[in-house]
């Protein structure tokens, strides 16, 4: 099990160096705190995914972490060394604006959160509520900001777009409105970025069309002063909102009266107002990002900087000489070697601190930090020392340490797994070669002769070696032998078990980790892919096809210009395959990857696209041939939810479509939310089954069939239902149809063999149920021999149960082995985390009320509705799965063992075995004493042979 | 053969043991026919008893296949050979889903 936190939103460092802890709140709803010295969740606390449970606001004092949730309405406070919760308070609602500490006589008492109409007060020790007050309403008034230091009152600027700002003072002890100013701002459309509080509550916001900064003092002004940029020689970039930031040191004190002006994305300048004057202190090109920190009575400025190549001899300005030139030649902020600077400049005057550089190299090309968060101490000869947090693009958590290292990393890209396979890890050097041999052609007895003497030699070369490595390390202390897994030494194990799991993320970066360890091996950076795409994986070549490489394609299709490409490469090693894939100039719908290969024994991959086009891949001539030979037997399904249509498309021999059926379910009614196919992968051992007189009851397996279902419009209780249809994707026949009358989504379903199980919101009982549908050709096949979809005159019988289920389930797969011979299980995720193992002879529909002497010789369970939770059965045990998504499963070399990988925000991997490990000897088995018996059974008949014999001599002499 | 009866069909380990023996009764009076017959030579109607002895043990051998089958120990329905079906070749090949 890896446990992630996802993207951070919110970040804190202690401002101590010998503090351990870094709390976050992140985009996935998680508070959480980090060891700093190692990266390790020391707490983590997720609340719901849905909107209910985003994290607003996140506010640090001293041990207390105050987090704001649910847009404003929850309000909670964190014991940041334990992570225990000191108390929660529910306010009133109202859309959140912002929240601040507010403290008085050097002691900070209360949080004040601002909500588009009040503004309440409550007390950081307990949460109690101080005072809350409406703000006085006006036609198009909003509340945008929060400030006070330490002065007895708490300022609460609103603004009325292009007309006017309005600052309202409270006092903190009765909430009394003890002044109310009203200043004009026509140029002003947000305070949000543009406007900023420096020095004595001293209001600073910039403006574009007029390249100037307006200030105004929060106490006592009541206009803003227009202080043009011209003079102090800065320029807006074109198009670009500029931004101010300014940082508070102390809640209690004032803010600094230094600030970073952000002129273009990529140029910050260092400006400060003190006293009425505003001067210019330090200009940052080509800086990605800058960041505050405070350290007793310091205040530092970090600048994270691109570093190009140095050219030799400028040694002195080489930063900015360097910025300067990377200016000039790029626009983008993406650095052409990967390599960063961070500088500390010191606020007061802007000279940069000696020895506070830290470089880094980022190893992926084409990312770039996003976040930057400072830890600043003061070393013990007053110099300053630091620690830096990065984030960059692609969700990575870098903490860095002077000069330059690394302290730790985390990918907490992996918080967010879009789809996932498991590729068979190649074979071993030894092995590949007694494969290569097979696979070669025969050149002559003798040749084959001494071909395979060569091999066996290598074979037995690195069995002495490993005999060697074994007995090397036998002397070795237990502790140091690691078996350290790297990308060098992987090799398929004895049984298949191990795999690399290939993982795509929603940030879109690639990710190959070991399943038997969980190592990271590779990991790979889509630059283009933007969030919110969508992601199909596949696997085109297996491992088994040594000489070849393994090969993966992923589509990634872009939701909102809709263009999609293919990125084809090796899942072993990560890196991109030397194939080129096709261009796409249409938007592709889906793929189908065909069993049939082509001369390198890659599987052909067939895309369809929005002209109902079909591209191959790879589209070589062998390929184009065998298509054309078996086209008339190639059919797509496309569903399409929003129309709420099902179509289905015949393949022609020039690899055009036409539409061979429509299926229209109403789109005002009913809704499809899932379509489920079954995985191709899959193998059925058995045909039927054998009823308690000895008939056989066949089952229907139908390798094209679709489960559809569907949700109703109407969500009021009484009329909702979900619809299941089950389809057939050559044809378009409907071979079942149901609708489940009050019951309502999410629903689950999983698809297998001859069964369709779906789990559902019944709204009239109020509780979770399970249907599943089995469906049945009777007692006789209608063809042994080939499936033909087109070729079925008889409906399939269909049985169908309901079951009780007395949780809710997050996700749901069935196991699936190598051979299908092994009994399956429901693999049920349930929101505590935990995963159930469910065997599937629970869920069967001849489950018979009244059992009878013939279902009793079937094995068959007595009917009762209810499926129960036996805490036994789960499969992870105490490593619980947070806001799991999805659940991954894969057969291995053993046929009693399957692979699961459940996903969501941790990644756990385990392997079960449906029907016990009835292949593999057990872990107690007695191999001394049957060895021992056997030998000495061997030697007891030797010994009586040759007394039988001395004594059949003795019997002759006589 | 009253044994038999009562000793059901149900399989377990003693009629299970008593069925072999009956089955095997038969056939080792059947092996040792060369013998059997030997012992007969001095008789005049050699042939008759000879075929006698041989339709009585065959009789006792279809007797404890009839009991087999009673217990369901032969292989004769199609759900016997259940295991060994192969999965039918599939015809066509569809994929496709929700657009994505």
């Amino acid at each position: 099990r890896q446990q992630y936190v996802g993207k951070l939103k919110f970040a804190s460092l202690e401002a101590s160096q010998g503090s351990k802890k870094l709390v976050v709140a992140t985009e996935k709803n998680v508070v959480a705190a980090l060891n700093s010295r190692s990266g390790d969740i020391l707490w983590r606390h997720v609340d719901k995914g849905t909107p209910e449970g985003v994290i607003d606001a996140m506010l640090i004092h001293g041990q207390d972490a105050i987090t704001v949730s649910n847009a404003g309405r929850i309000l909670r406070s964190w014991e940041t060394n334990i992570g225990g919760l000191n108390w929660e308070t529910s306010l009133d609602a109202g859309s959140f604006q912002a929240a601040g500490l507010v403290g008085l006589q050097d002691v900070v008492k209360y949080v004040a959160v601002l909500k588009k109409a009040a503004l309440s007060l409550l007390y950081l020790s307990n949460g109690h509520q101080k005072w809350a007050e409406h703000l006085p309403e006006n036609e198009g008034m909003q509340y945008q900001m929060l400030y006070s230091h330490g002065t007895g009152v708490i300022h609460v600027i609103g603004i009325v777009p292009q007309s006017h700002l309005n600052i309202l003072t409270f006092n903190v002890e009765d909430g009394e409105i003890t002044k109310q100013s009203r200043v004009a701002a026509p140029w002003l459309k947000t305070l949000n970025g543009a406007c900023s509080v420096v020095g004595e509550a001293v209001l600073v916001c910039v403006d574009t069309d007029s390249h100037s900064l307006y200030v105004c003092s929060l106490e006592t002004e009541q206009e803003m002063k227009q202080i043009p940029l011209q003079s102090l020689d800065l320029e807006f970039a074109d198009g670009f909102q500029p931004r101010i930031l300014a940082t508070q040191p102390h809640v209690v004190g004032a803010s600094r009266t230094q600030f970073f002006l952000q002129l273009s994305p990529s140029h910050f300048s260092l400006l400060q107002y003190k006293h009425g004057l505003l001067s210019h202190l330090r200009d940052f090109q080509q800086a990605a990002l800058v960041s505050f920190a405070t350290t007793g009575e310091k205040t530092v400025a970090a600048v994270l900087t691109c570093r190009s190549e140095l050219k030799p001899g400028s040694a002195e300005g080489v930063h900015v000489g360097s910025a300067l030139e990377e200016s000039r030649k790029q626009e983008s902020l993406t650095c052409s070697n990967q390599t960063y600077n961070i500088n500390l400049y010191l606020v007061e005057t802007g000279q940069r601190l000696l020895d506070t550089t830290i470089t880094f190299t980022l190893e992926q090309s084409g990312t770039k930090p996003q976040q930057l968060y400072i830890q600043v101490f003061l070393k013990k000869d007053d110099s300053v020392g630091y620690r830096a947090l990065v984030q960059t693009e692609d969700h990575m958590l870098m903490f860095l340490q002077q000069p330059g290292k690394v302290v730790w990393s985390r990918e907490e890209s992996l918080a967010e797994v879009v789809c996932l396979e498991m590729v068979d890890l190649p074979l071993t050097g030894a092995q590949a070669e007694l494969e290569g041999e097979f696979g070669k052609k025969a050149d002559g007895l003798l040749g084959m002769f001494l071909k395979r003497l060569s091999s066996q030699l290598i074979l037995l070369q690195a069995w002495t070696a490993h005999l060697w490595k074994m007995f090397y390390d036998a002397r070795k202390p237990r502790s140091q032998i690691k078996n350290e897994i790297n990308i060098d030494n992987l090799a398929r194990d004895e049984f298949n078990l191990q795999k690399m799991m290939v993982m795509v993320t929603a940030s879109g970066k690639l990710f190959g980790i070991e399943s038997g360890s969980g190592t990271i091996l590779w990991k790979q950076y889509l630059r283009d892919v933007r969030p919110g795409s969508s992601f199909k994986l596949m696997v085109q070549r297996t491992t088994a096809h040594f000489p070849h490489p393994p090969q993966c394609t992923l589509l990634i299709k872009d939701k909102e210009t809709k263009t999609s490409f293919l990125y084809v490469f090796n899942p072993i090693f990560g890196k991109r395959s030397q194939v080129a894939p096709p261009v796409l100039k249409r938007p592709v719908l889906q793929t189908l990857l065909l069993p049939i290969m082509d001369q390198d024994y890659a599987k052909v991959l067939l895309l369809i696209d929005d002209e109902y086009k079909v591209t191959a891949f790879p589209a070589t001539k062998n390929v184009i041939r065998q298509l054309r030979e078996i086209a008339h037997s190639i059919f797509f399904y496309i569903v399409d939810a929003e129309l709420g249509k099902l179509s289905g498309f015949r393949l022609k021999k020039d690899l055009s479509t036409e539409e061979s059926w429509e299926v229209m379910i109403p789109p005002e009614v009913q809704r499809i939310v899932s379509v489920k196919g079954k995985r191709s992968n899959e193998h059925v051992h058995s045909q039927g089954r054998v009823m308690g007189d000895r008939s056989v009851l066949y089952k229907s397996l139908n390798p094209n069939l679709l489960a559809v279902v569907t949700e109703s419009t109407d969500t009021h209780h009484e009329r909702t239902f979900i619809g299941i249809y089950l389809i057939d994707g050559v044809t378009g026949r409907i071979i079942h149809s149901s609708v489940q009358k009050k019951a309502k989504g999410p629903v689950h379903i999983v698809h297998s063999e001859n069964w369709v199980v779906y789990q559902y919101w019944n709204t009239k009982a109020r509780r979770n149920e399970f249907t599943v549908l089995e469906l049945y050709e009777g007692t006789e096949q209608y063809n042994a021999t080939a499936f033909s979809s087109l070729d079925r005159p008889i409906l399939p019988q269909v049985l169908q149960q309901s079951y009780i289920f007395p949780s809710a389930i997050s996700a749901m797969e069935a196991t699936i082995t190598e051979r299908g011979i092994t009994s399956r299980h429901l693999l049920i995720g349930l929101p505590s985390g935990a995963i159930l193992s469910l065997p599937k002879a629970l869920l069967d529909p001849r489950r018979p009320e009244v059992p009878t002497e013939q279902s009793r010789e079937e094995n068959l369970i007595p009917y009762s509705p209810d499926v129960q939770i036996h805490a036994e059965r789960f499969i992870n045990y105490n490593q619980t799965v947070s806001r799991m998504r999805g659940i991954y499963t894969a057969p291995s070399g053993l046929e009693s063992t399957c692979l699961v990988v459940a996903y969501g925000l941790d990644i756990y991997q385990t392997r079960v075995y449906p029907s016990k490990q009835f292949d593999v000897l057990k872990d107690d088995y007695d191999y001394v004493l049957i060895s021992s018996v056997l030998f000495g059974l061997v030697f007891a008949t030797m010994i009586t042979k040759r007394l039988a014999q001395v004594k059949l001599l003795n019997r002759a002499w006589r | 053969l009253f044994i038999m009866y009562m000793a059901g069909n149900t399989i377990s380990i003693f009629p299970a043991m008593m069925v072999c023996m009956m089955a095997w009764r038969p056939l080792q009076a059947l092996m040792s026919l060369s013998a059997t017959l030997k012992a007969l030579e001095s008789s005049s109607r050699r042939a008759l008893q000879g075929l006698v002895f041989l339709v009585g043990n065959g009789l006792g051998l279809a007797l404890a296949l009839y009991k087999c089958q009673a217990m369901g120990l032969l292989p004769t329905r199609p759900s016997d050979w259940l295991a060994f079906v192969a999965p039918p070749q599939r015809m066509e090949f569809t994929g496709g889903g929700l657009i994505l």
